[in-house]
């Protein structure tokens, strides 16, 4: 499998952010005035403060949403509209796009990459979507998700616990699986946090999905993102290059020897 | 060429302008180090080889021009070296820094004529002598070196040889092989056996044998001022997340270390990352042997 290689300087480039949503508690969006043209959906970057660098999977071609989970994220959380952001990339492969139908489950913070599949595919794929949040307020990109999506996909939300003004479901997003039909040639889309990812897989293949079929976007500590730190990997599988999206079929028992019970 | 003048050969480089390095004494320790004369040369493996990518390494040394520098090393460094260079090189990316560096490097091997440790097992693997990889090869025929050269260094105190040299030195390097017990690189590790336990039950967790190891590339960054340097998958940070660490145990990352050598790495690249030198065994305060890891999961032959 001789591909063509890229040189890898491994040094970030300075990208100004030039708008800063917060989406929900500790979750923000930073659209960075360097984006990256070329990148597909499932990609994502090095991003980088003066002291850290931490792979995100890009939402858009210059948009990146992140969580604050620990030092790195906690600093670029807490940067400003104007403020530098080291980046770089894309990295890593994409979402199958060889597909007519779609079934995606996300949950939490996993929903990212899913906006930048739902910017290019939305009206030209079958897609339905299943996104669990924690609350209504941990719900990210609402008006995407609530409004904007629904018109074009059939989106099905689902929170573990609902407040007073929410009128929707409440339970875990495995449970809208229930109320849709899997139908052949279908392909499935996961990412989300671990738990939530092993009983998506085990739900599907109990409804009778085929592995190959079945996608996960992977996670793991990276120091390099491009297959030279020999961190990230899961079994002979490097996340950085080789991933992060893995059919089912190809790291089943690579996983299931990292405890997933799968 | 005489051994006589090898000394005067390392001058000679020296003199053009290579930076040499070479087994030494230093501080009363044999290591690799640069040599300011040939005289300095001592034929004998130093405990720790010099990767080149060893010790920290800033990012943006990029810019920095990197001195045309000879390795004196063996059969084991240049093997590993062109482990590295698949790596680092021959995958999806190239790295730049690496490239830089591994351009500026020249390898002669000094093909061992004994073995050089009661641990190594390179007989096993790519033997003293090899077929490539380095840019002159020297073979201790008694009071000459016989010399390969795949390269354009200079030929000074060198006569040509006849045929009848290659089969001396192919001979020269017997003992490696009379010496060294066998191990068959014919195995296949298993998952759910006890031995992994056993192994982290031993284990202190120091990193000694990847550290050691002339094949471990893994590396970690420090961003206090983005130099990168060799880790260790046996430490429990290597994988650690902000959400989680999926080798929380010990025992999963001595299947890591293990499975990365002898499975994954030859499943991408179709050889063990290993050249049997030894020296993580030799480096192990507590006595875990790769070769009865690779025995143990032996098919028998």
């Amino acid at each position: 499998m001789e591909s063509p290689r890229r040189l890898e300087t491994l040094l970030p480039v300075r990208s100004r952010i030039i708008a800063r949503r917060e989406e929900a508690p500790e979750t923000v969006t930073l659209a960075l005035d360097r984006g990256f043209p070329r990148a597909l959906p499932g990609q994502f970057i090095m991003a980088s403060t003066i002291d850290g660098e931490v792979p995100i999977s890009l939402a858009g071609e210059a948009l990146i949403t992140f969580k604050r989970v620990g030092r790195t994220t906690g600093k670029l959380f807490g940067l400003s509209t104007g403020d530098f952001v080291g980046t770089r990339g894309p990295y890593g492969n994409s979402w199958p796009g060889n597909y007519d139908d779609y079934l995606i489950i996300t949950g939490g913070i996993g929903i990212p990459p899913i906006r930048f599949f739902m910017d290019k595919y939305l009206g030209r794929k079958n897609i339905t979507l299943l996104y669990g949040a924690r609350s209504p307020s941990d719900i990210i990109y609402k008006d995407l998700v609530l409004e904007e999506w629904p018109r074009k996909a059939n989106v099905l939300v689902t929170v573990d616990r609902g407040d007073a003004s929410w009128r929707g479901n409440v339970g875990l997003v495995t449970a809208l699986l229930d109320k849709v039909e899997l139908r052949r040639g279908m392909a499935a889309l996961i990412i989300g946090p671990e738990i939530m990812m092993i009983n998506a897989v085990r739900a599907l293949i109990n409804m009778g999905m085929e592995a190959h079929d079945v996608y996960l976007s992977l996670e793991r500590h990276m120091e390099c993102g491009v297959g030279f730190c020999g961190h990230c990997n899961i079994g002979k599988h490097y996340v950085c290059v080789d991933g992060p999206i893995f059919r089912l079929s190809d790291v089943r028992d690579e996983l299931s020897r990292e405890g997933w019970s799968i | 060429m005489s051994k006589g003048d090898l000394p005067k050969y390392i001058d000679s480089l020296l003199g053009l302008g290579f930076r040499v390095i070479a087994p030494k004494m230093e501080g009363g320790s044999l290591v690799y180090g640069y040599l300011s004369s040939g005289s300095e040369f001592r034929d004998a493996v130093p405990a720790f080889f010099s990767k080149p990518f060893m010790g920290r390494e800033n990012i943006f040394s990029l810019k920095d021009e990197f001195p045309s520098t000879i390795y004196f090393t063996r059969s084991c460094e240049v093997a590993a070296v062109a482990m590295l260079d698949d790596v680092r090189l021959r995958g999806p990316f190239a790295d730049a820094i690496y490239l830089r560096k591994r351009k500026s490097i020249k390898l002669i091997n000094i093909a061992c004529t004994h073995s050089c440790s009661s641990k190594a097992f390179c007989a096993s693997l790519q033997g003293p002598r090899l077929e490539s990889g380095y840019s002159m090869q020297l073979t201790d025929v008694g009071d000459k070196y016989f010399v390969e050269m795949n390269d354009d260094l200079p030929i000074d105190h060198m006569v040509p040889a006849d045929k009848e040299w290659l089969s001396k030195a192919i001979n020269a390097v017997r003992g490696v092989y009379e010496e060294q017990s066998r191990v068959s690189m014919n195995y296949e590790l298993k998952w759910s056996d006890s031995i992994w336990s056993e192994l982290a039950n031993k284990c202190i967790e120091c990193g000694a044998c990847t550290l050691a190891c002339p094949t471990c590339f893994c590396y970690s960054m420090d961003y206090r001022d983005w130099s990168r340097q060799e880790d260790s998958c046996l430490w429990a940070g290597f994988t650690r997340m902000a959400g989680g660490n999926p080798r929380q145990s010990l025992d999963s990352r001595m299947r890591q270390r293990f499975y990365h050598k002898l499975s994954y790495h030859k499943d991408r690249y179709g050889y063990a990352l290993c050249t049997g030198c030894g020296r993580c065994t030799t480096a192990c305060p507590v006595d875990i042997d790769i070769r009865n890891v690779i025995n143990h999961f032996s098919r028998g032959d």
